[in-house]
């Protein structure tokens, strides 16, 4: 029957806080990439282990990271501290994930070798036509000095970011990304991090180990081929987003691949997968999020159109409303 | 008219309601009936109404500020159509959201929410968290977020963040 009343209710949005405005200091391009590029080295370089929290909406939530690296090459260990525990373990170009409550495993590979920083000259250009970049306020974090560098979206297309990097060694300490009213809408920050020595490869092994049959492995992330045409195209995605790359992903007893493609601004990505109806029990169509992902289902004749990334709801949007089947 | 009573108390054939739905879509007139019925019913019931123009007052408002499309229902409840819309005026942080669960309401026709384009700068959207079955999608994704070059696998927090049921 029809809804006759209207219901007002009050509500809170987004964090409730407001990044503080703060006084231009213009930035020389070449500036600016050196520091993102800074903050990629010392990712990759340096040990370190520490616990952040990561904030979005309303939710803060605490993890412990690790990082260590040797001549074998790079290894990562996260592990959340708050709600059910889940695990992520990274050996070089492998990411597995581990969600003990639900007891599935998934692995992931990595493709994307050649990611943001290591910027193209047309990349670097389209990142200064479509943010405004300057520098920030020092600040310390976590017990360390740091210098903060701020990227403020020339639209409403994309979020503001804001990176605080140890002064030193160029580590990131802290990330923001804003919405167009300069509220958070999610937050990485160390609380405690022990930079260089005292790590070893120990302590980024998993706690546990996988048994069969109790876990499940989902290897969706990890099996698929790049450089396909999948005859799928998006027509009207937003100023400064190219696309990056077009893959097929199979998914477990699905013999019908998913098409994946990726766009980015630069500072932000967002995924546009295919996939046909028949592989999915269960479709939940519109809007959702997890965290500072904003994710948007539709249907086009029998394929589920997900378009998902760290971008506002109407860039994600937007995108998915101009996914068509172009042929091939 | 008669036919809009009958229809508000249900009783008229499934197919005659549909009619009558279609010509509220597209009569204004009708649709201030429809509301005004509504209020001579709410005042005979003893409920405490609201001003006619509620309706038309939350359009305009909807027109000028941030919308909220929340996501539709499990495919297979796709006939319970449930739209939240927001007519939210954001304040330190603080919004009022209208919410209004509607049903088919002529007054909104959901083809026209579908093609309201949010308009850049002024649109808000809000959405509901993600219920766990695009958690491959979200690994899948995640390597291709620039932050992951800059942050290694903390980044990765976003796809095992406790919020998301995980699903079998």
């Amino acid at each position: 029957m029809f809804a006759r009343s209207a219901l007002l209710l009050p509500a809170l949005f987004g964090l409730g806080f407001t990044a503080g405005v703060e006084i231009a200091d213009p930035l020389q391009d070449s500036e600016a990439l050196a520091m993102l590029q800074k903050i990629a080295d010392a990712a990759r370089e340096l040990n370190f282990a520490g616990t952040f929290v990561y904030q979005h909406g309303d939710q803060v939530e605490t993890s412990r990271i690790v990082h260590f690296t040797d001549a074998s090459g790079e290894y990562e260990k996260l592990e959340t501290l708050d709600g059910p525990r889940r695990e992520i373990i990274r050996n070089n170009d492998e990411v597995m994930c581990y969600y003990l409550d639900a007891k599935i495993m998934r692995s992931e590979k990595r493709v994307a070798r050649r990611s943001f920083p290591a910027l193209l000259p047309e990349q670097l250009s389209a990142l200064t036509e479509h943010y405004q970049i300057r520098k920030g306020d020092p600040e310390r974090i976590a017990g360390f000095d740091s210098n903060a560098l701020v990227l403020e979206p020339r639209d409403g297309m994309r979020y503001g970011h804001k990176f605080w990097a140890e002064k030193t060694s160029g580590l990131l300490l802290k990330a923001r990304m804003v919405n167009e009213r300069h509220n958070v809408v999610e937050q990485f920050s160390f609380t405690h991090l022990a930079i260089g020595g005292g790590i070893s490869r120990e302590m980024v092994k998993p706690s546990f180990s996988v048994s069969f049959p109790e876990w499940r492995v989902d290897r969706f992330a990890h099996n698929l081929t790049t450089n396909v045409e999948s005859g799928w195209a998006v027509k009207n995605f937003p100023a400064g987003f190219r696309k990056i790359m077009e893959m097929r992903r199979n998914k477990l007893g699905n013999s019908i691949p998913v098409t994946h493609l990726v766009f980015s601004d630069g500072l932000a990505a967002v995924s546009v997968f295919i996939e046909p109806m028949a592989n999915r029990t269960r479709i939940n169509e519109g809007l959702s999020h997890q965290g500072a992902i904003n994710i948007y289902t539709r249907t086009i004749n029998d394929q589920v159109v997900t378009v998902l990334g760290e971008a506002p709801a109407s860039t994600v949007m937007q995108i998915a409303n101009s996914v068509s089947f172009r042929g091939k | 008219m008669e036919r809009i009573s009958a229809f508000m108390d249900g009783e008229l054939e499934d197919h005659e309601a549909s009619g009558q739905l279609k010509r509220l879509r597209d009569s204004a007139e009708l649709r201030a009936a429809w509301g005004t019925y509504h209020l001579i019913g709410d005042a005979m019931r003893g409920e405490a109404g609201y001003s006619s123009d509620l309706v038309a007052r939350i359009g305009a408002k909807l027109a000028a500020e941030p919308t909220v499309l929340a996501p539709r229902p499990l495919l297979r409840f796709r006939n319970v159509r449930r739209l939240a819309l927001s007519a939210a005026a954001s304040v330190g942080g603080v919004a009022l959201v209208a919410w209004l669960t509607l049903f088919e309401n002529p007054f909104f026709p959901r083809q026209d929410l579908a093609v309201t384009q949010p308009s850049g700068a002024q649109t808000q959207l809000a959405a509901t968290p993600a219920n766990g079955a695009v958690n491959d999608y979200l690994l899948a994704h995640q390597q291709f977020s620039p932050s992951t070059a800059m942050q290694g696998v903390a980044s990765y927090v976003r796809t095992v963040s406790g919020q998301n049921s995980e699903q079998r």
